[in-house]
This record gives C-alpha cells, structure tokens and sequence, in this order.
C-alpha cells in the first residue's frame, strides 16, 4: 500500500493511521527523502501534534538534518556568490538550490546534495578558474571522464570544495549536447529573475524552472529520487499555476525551447499521481507534443510504477524492469547509439579494470583501497 | 502484550527472529530485528533476557536484518550482512562478528536517524538523580569505567551515547550492554562476580570483544531520566595514579563537540544545548589505572554535589 | 583557500565590520578568558583567545580599520598593561584569520 501518496494527496489520511501502518508510512517517507518534507506539511496544516510522539520523532529528526543542509547551502551559494563576483555575470542557481534561495514551495524539507549553477558557455573556462582559486576542485580526474563531460555533457565535471567538500555542478546547458531535444540555454538565460535585489543571484523564469525540473525527471533519468521530484512539480504547479495565465504561457515557452514533451508527461504525472489542480484546457491543449496512444500507454505503466517510493512495499514484480526500462531509455535520449554504446562499454569494462588495476597498485604499496559507497564500521569502540 | 524476553521460551524466541522478527526496547527506541543466526539468537537471548520485546506487529524505529549475504563467498569466507530497512550501509563482516555488527549497527541508526536528541560518544551513568558524562575517544577507557560503575551500584543510561533531550537538558537512558576489549573483559571479570559475559568475539578491528549484560535495575528505571551534573574526560593511563583535574568550561565545551556525533547537524539549538549542559556541570580531566580508585573517586564526587 | 588580493588591512581607508551572513553566539565563563563562538553563517564553533575576543567586540555597531581597532582596544583597559602596545602583526594575523573563516568583511 502506497501511504506517501496517499498521505501527499489527502494530509488528513494520517489521521486515521494504525502504529503499524505508521510504521511503514515513515519507511516509505524515508526511502522517498520525503520525511522533513512531511514535517512541513503536516505543519502547516496544522495536524502534526497529533502524530504519535514515535514517528513524530522521525520527522523531527529529518526536518533537523534538512535545516542544517540548507544552512550550509545559503553559505555555499554565498561563497560562491563572492567567488564569480569579479567576473560580472549573474549567477544562476537551478533545481534545489533555487527553490531554497527563493523560498519557493518545494524548499521546506528538501534535501539536495549538490549545487546546480548556469553559466553562459562562453565564460565557463572563467568560471571554473574562479571556483578554483577560491578551493573547488574538479573530482573527475580520469581523462577519460574529463574529456567525455566537456565533449558531449551539459555541465562540467563536478567541483568539491577542499575544505567543506561541498559539491558544485556548473552546467552551461540543461541538457547533454546529443540529446535528442535542444533547448536554447542563451533563452533561459535572457529569461532569467533575480531573487533579492541585495545580490546578483537569479533563478529561471517560472515556465523554464517547471520545464527544467520536467525535463530533468521525465528525460534525463534521474528517478532514484523520482517521487520527490514529482512532488517539487506538484507544488510548483499550485504555485505559479495560481495565476490563471500561466498555464499558457507555460506550453508556448515549452514549445519555443523544444520540451513540450518532458512538460506533457509532468502534467500528465502530477494529475494522476498527485492530484494536481491542472485546468483541464491545458492537460488536453492541442499545442502540447502527446506520444502516440500506444507509447503513451506503455509510458504510463513504467512511470506509474518508477515514481512510487522506493519501497519494497511499493513494488511488484515489475517495477524493477520499469525502472531499469527508464534508465536504458534516459541513455539513449542522451545520446545517439553509436556514441552511447562505446560510453556504456567504457563504463561497465574499461572502467572496473583500470579500477580494478589501481586498487592493486595501492595493495602492493600499502596506499588505503579508494573509498566505496558502502563504509566499514569504524565510528565506534 | 508486554512481556520481557527472558518470560519467552527460547523455542518461541528463536522462531519469531527467523520469521517476521522480534521488537525489542531499549528505552526511547523500538528495534524489529530479524536473524537466523543462531549464535545472535542465543547471545541476545542472553544479553537482552530483561528487556521488553513485542511479538505483534508496530511501530519500530529501525527494522534490522543480520544475515549472510547471498553471494558465492559464502562457502569460501563466509561473511555476515547489516541491513537497516532496505539499506546495507556497511561492507559485510567476517561471519564470527555477527552479534558485534548488530550492536554496532544499531549504535549506527540511532547516530544517524534521532537528532531529536543531541547526542555525545560518551559512557552516562546516574546516581542520587545526578548523571556523569564520560565522553571519550576509543582506547580512552571509558568503557572499562563505565562497567566498573555500572557493577558498583551507579545506574547505565549507556556505555556509548549520551542523548540530550534539547527541550530539557536531561540525558535519556537507553541502556544496551557494554562492549568491553582485550584486556578490560578480564579486568571486569575479576572485578566482579556479578558479571554476566555474552560470548567473545575474536579478530574483529578493535581486537577481541565481549558484552557486559546491564545490571536489571538500569532496564527498568530507564524512563527516569536525569540532569546532568559532572563532565569527566577518562584516559586510563598504565600506572598512572588517579587524579581529577579542573578543566575549564569552554575547553570542555570545545572537547565535547569533537566528541559529538550531530552537534553541527543541531545548529544554533545543538550550541545552546551545550552550552546549557557546560553551565549545570562541573568539568574535569580524569585520568586513572586502578578501577577501584576510579570508582571511589566517583562515588566521592556525585557526594560533594548534592 | 581564499581569494587571494581580497586582504589588504594594511590599507588605512579599508574598514571591517561583523558578517552579516550570520549570527554570532557566544559562550564564556570565569574559570578561563578563552571565549566560544557560535557562527550561523558557517555552522562552525570557535575557541577564541581574549584577545580575538576584544577585536570582534569592538568591531559591534560599525566598522572600523585596524589602526581604530588598535586604538580602541589599547585606550579601553580590558588588556592589560604588559601586553600593551598592541603588535601590529599581532592585530592583521587575527583579522586575517578572521576573514577567512567569513567572520568579518572589508
């Protein structure tokens, strides 16, 4: 049973919830990075002194964690602020970053690891060298990988501060310069609206922050975190979509930079899933790029299931080839076979070896094996 | 229906682990555990006898699982798995360390998933409803001391974490037993003809290991919190005579942030939390070789402040 | 790792002043003149010396160069009169410091 879904359409559910389904409601918010998310909500709405002191203590402790990540993140948007100061362009935060700096509805409770920042192409060489003297260091230091982002990637290889080891993706476009749509980042950029007037920081225009985070879930393939993306686009929807024009707006600007069809799928995936308030005129508008009623039906089975929690409460037996359907399919939006298949080759066999080869060499020399994502137990006596 | 798990018959004890698992207290945490090893099983059947455990469904804090890995190695080396829900956050371990990755591992979820509370790498015990913090470093002998409290009348709050409730001030009890290395397990052994041993877990990273059952009374007075009055920094030091020496309260302060395990994630609240806990103490450096010394310095001490 | 050039206090007209990226909490008490900062900005802790101390102190309210600093602090009677005159080594390595930890700005 999908309690996080249920719980995002209708607050007033986890009323009526048992310990038990308690118990995997917190489970599910978890593995969904939704739970500071929930403490905000359930706030706001004014129920959350009702939740049993237990899972209530999981909120808390989320929502705590959460608050300190955006903490540090305003002083990494600060630092980075300072740093391409002297450069004079304006910097352009995206994603997470974004709905943090503007307050924005998805912010509260949102965790994001990365900064995201969009930079006019033209100047990343300038960028980067600033970053540099200011402590971010690039993290890809296979050339391989090096010549691979700045080849065919819409971003350059991410940054890591030497201090704070907080993480920059400067991107010079939204998406990989062989996918199969070309949105026009000079467009986004010309569109762009500064935050505060104190400082030079900007965010995309409503309709590019909506398409960008569409096309960032529906066509780059980024779906462990699938719900909570869903969920930034549901509260961007009620957001903007107060103002009764915006929903035109929002499908010509889709048109204009070629991602009517990431925006189709957004609209067609909050409504269904999350019940989004979307005027009927602008689920059915004629202007929007609909797949035909074949792929469509397939799209739906895969998505309905890759944006559940990841949950084994949540799943069938399909999910999993859902998910990894969407992951293939990502890949090849991303690139044309005949550069794709060699990358993914490069990844799954060259990579491992030379990994494989490097770690032997740190063996034989006593060096420390380079750190896995699982860690060994050392925090305690 | 709460029953301790000592009140379980082993048999039923036992088949509930295998199957849909067992809740277990440990004060403000509901652990659902599930193994099928039986050395965890008869270790926790020893160990955690007092402890109130819930055979039907709830809520739980973590649902852990300690279990082999499903892969080839399993015949050759054979190994040993954590998993907190559906995540496996460490490499596995060699199979004799079963029970010790639980422990750890349960150390691990409440590190990283209860920042309600502040919480401190430190040994607390109370007596005449006044607690001591003794944080410290691995190797500083704050677990040998703290067995050597815990056996000598003071009650376990915990021999790892202090949890400050950030509302209050107050430590929270949440007693598990004391894991003791090398040398200090037969240090405790001898001290004591109370001491109740689970077994020795040989070869792991900090040498060879074995947990101390908490006295009964700590698990049953553990709803009792308590107010924090003395801060001791313990290094057992070869030879060395006991002494206590002042330390002063923004070096404390300063000591005890190191020793924290989410004081930055805690912010502005973790700060005046602390600072709170530096204002109601009294701050020392303690250094000792003789446990029976320790102790009666102790006992000493928590007199002079009432 | 800072911007290298953005440092100049040796420059009379360059006043500094508190960050006002954040909040500044403190904590001392009379067993030592070691004081502890709690910095919003940064999310970080500090043990200051007495010394840094008075610097940030006298720093409140508004900015003031390193010459006015060393002024005020020498003419204020919370050093005392050994450690007087104030290094001017002393004063530039402490609002150095100071800066690359974001704790003050030009």
């Amino acid at each position: 049973m999908n309690l996080v879904v249920q719980a995002l359409v209708n607050h007033q559910s986890v009323k009526n919830l048992t310990d038990t389904q308690w118990d995997l409601f917190i489970r599910q918010a978890r593995s969904s990075e939704l739970l500071a998310h929930f403490y905000h909500r359930f706030s706001a709405e004014g129920i959350f002194s009702s939740i049993p002191e237990k899972p209530r203590n999981h909120l808390i402790s989320d929502e705590i964690l959460a608050t300190r990540q955006h903490e540090a993140a305003r002083w990494e948007i600060l630092q980075i602020y300072q740093a391409l100061e002297p450069i004079g362009i304006p910097v352009l935060l995206l994603k997470g970053a974004a709905y943090l700096q503007a307050e924005l509805p998805p912010a509260p409770g949102r965790f994001f690891s990365d900064i995201d920042i969009l930079v006019p192409r033209t100047v990343i060489s300038e960028v980067e060298e600033k970053l540099h003297q200011w402590g971010w260091l690039t993290t890809h230091h296979d050339d391989y990988d090096q010549r691979y982002y700045r080849k065919w990637m819409h971003e350059i290889p991410p940054l890591q501060h030497v201090g704070r080891h907080s993480t920059i993706d400067v991107h010079h476009n939204i998406l990989p310069l062989t996918a199969r749509l070309h949105p026009d980042p000079e467009k986004m950029i010309q569109a762009s609206v500064q935050i505060d007037e104190e400082f030079e920081l900007y965010t995309l225009c409503p309709a590019d922050m909506i398409l960008h985070s569409a096309t960032h879930l529906f066509h780059d393939g980024e779906l462990e975190h699938g719900l909570r993306d869903l969920v930034d686009l549901d509260q961007l929807f009620r957001h903007f979509g107060e103002d009764s024009n915006f929903w035109e707006i929002l499908i010509n600007r889709a048109n204009e930079i070629d991602l009517s069809r990431p925006l189709f799928y957004a609209l067609r995936y909050t409504s269904k899933i999350l019940n989004t308030p979307i005027p009927l005129n602008a689920l059915q508008s004629k202007l929007l790029d609909k797949p035909i009623y074949p792929v469509r039906y397939f799209m739906d089975r895969l998505f309905l299931r890759a944006l559940a929690p990841a949950h084994k409460s949540c799943s069938d037996w399909f999910t999993g080839i859902a998910r990894w359907f969407l992951y293939i399919r990502s890949h090849y939006l991303r690139m044309p076979l005949h550069l794709l298949i060699p990358h993914l080759f490069y990844k799954a066999y060259v990579r491992p070896y030379k990994e494989w080869r490097e770690n032997r060499k740190n063996v034989l020399s006593n060096k420390p094996e380079k750190k896995e994502s699982e860690s060994e137990i050392d925090i305690f006596e | 229906m709460t029953n301790t798990i000592g009140a379980l018959p082993f048999e039923q004890f036992s088949n509930f682990l295998k199957s849909e698992g067992i809740r277990i207290e440990t004060g403000p945490f509901v652990t659902r555990l599930r193994t099928k090893l039986t050395d965890v099983i008869e270790n926790l059947a020893l160990l955690y006898s007092d402890y109130p455990a819930f055979t039907q469904a709830g809520f739980s804090d973590f649902h852990l699982d300690i279990h082999k890995p499903a892969s080839i190695r399993r015949w050759i080396q054979p190994q040993v798995n954590f998993t907190f829900d559906e995540l496996t956050p460490f490499k596995p371990l060699p199979r004799p360390q079963a029970y010790a990755i639980f422990e750890w591992g349960l150390n691990w979820c409440i590190s990283n998933y209860a920042h309600q509370y502040l919480i401190i790498h430190s040994a607390v015990l109370e007596k005449n409803d006044a607690a001591i913090v003794l944080p410290g470093v691995p190797g500083a002998g704050k677990s040998t001391l703290c067995a050597g409290l815990a056996l000598s009348g003071w009650r376990l709050f915990s021999d790892e974490m202090a949890l400050i409730d950030p509302s209050s001030g107050q430590l929270v009890s949440s007693p598990r037993p004391i894991s003791l290395k090398n040398e200090s397990i037969n240090i405790i052994r001898n001290f004591s003809s109370s001491a109740v041993f689970g077994i020795t877990i040989n070869d792991t990273t900090k040498g060879s290991i074995a947990h101390l059952k908490v006295p009964e009374q700590s698990i049953q007075l553990c709803n009792q919190k308590a107010l924090p009055k003395i801060i001791a920094f313990p290094r057992y030091r070869k030879g060395a005579s006991t002494s206590l020496s002042p330390l002063s309260k923004s070096r404390a302060f300063m000591t005890l942030c190191e020793n924290s395990f989410n004081y930055t994630i805690q912010g502005k609240s973790g700060f005046s939390t602390v600072k709170t806990l530096i204002d109601n103490c009294d701050c020392f450096e303690f250094e000792y070789s003789s446990l029976e010394d320790a102790i009666r310095t102790f006992d000493t001490l928590i007199e002079q402040i009432q | 790792m800072s911007p290298s050039g953005a440092i100049n206090s040796t420059h009379a007209t360059n006043a500094w002043s508190l960050a006002t990226s954040g909040e500044y909490h403190w904590a001392q008490w009379n067993d030592s003149d070691e004081v502890v900062l709690h910095f919003t900005g940064s999310g970080d802790t500090y043990l200051i010396s007495y010394f840094g101390y008075l610097l940030l102190d006298t720093l409140k309210g508004s900015p003031k160069t390193a010459e006015q600093l060393d002024r005020l602090i020498s003419s204020s009677n919370r050093l005392s009169d050994d450690l007087l005159p104030i290094p001017k080594e002393m004063i530039d390595s402490h609002l150095f410091h100071f800066k690359k930890l974001g704790l003050i700005e030009l």
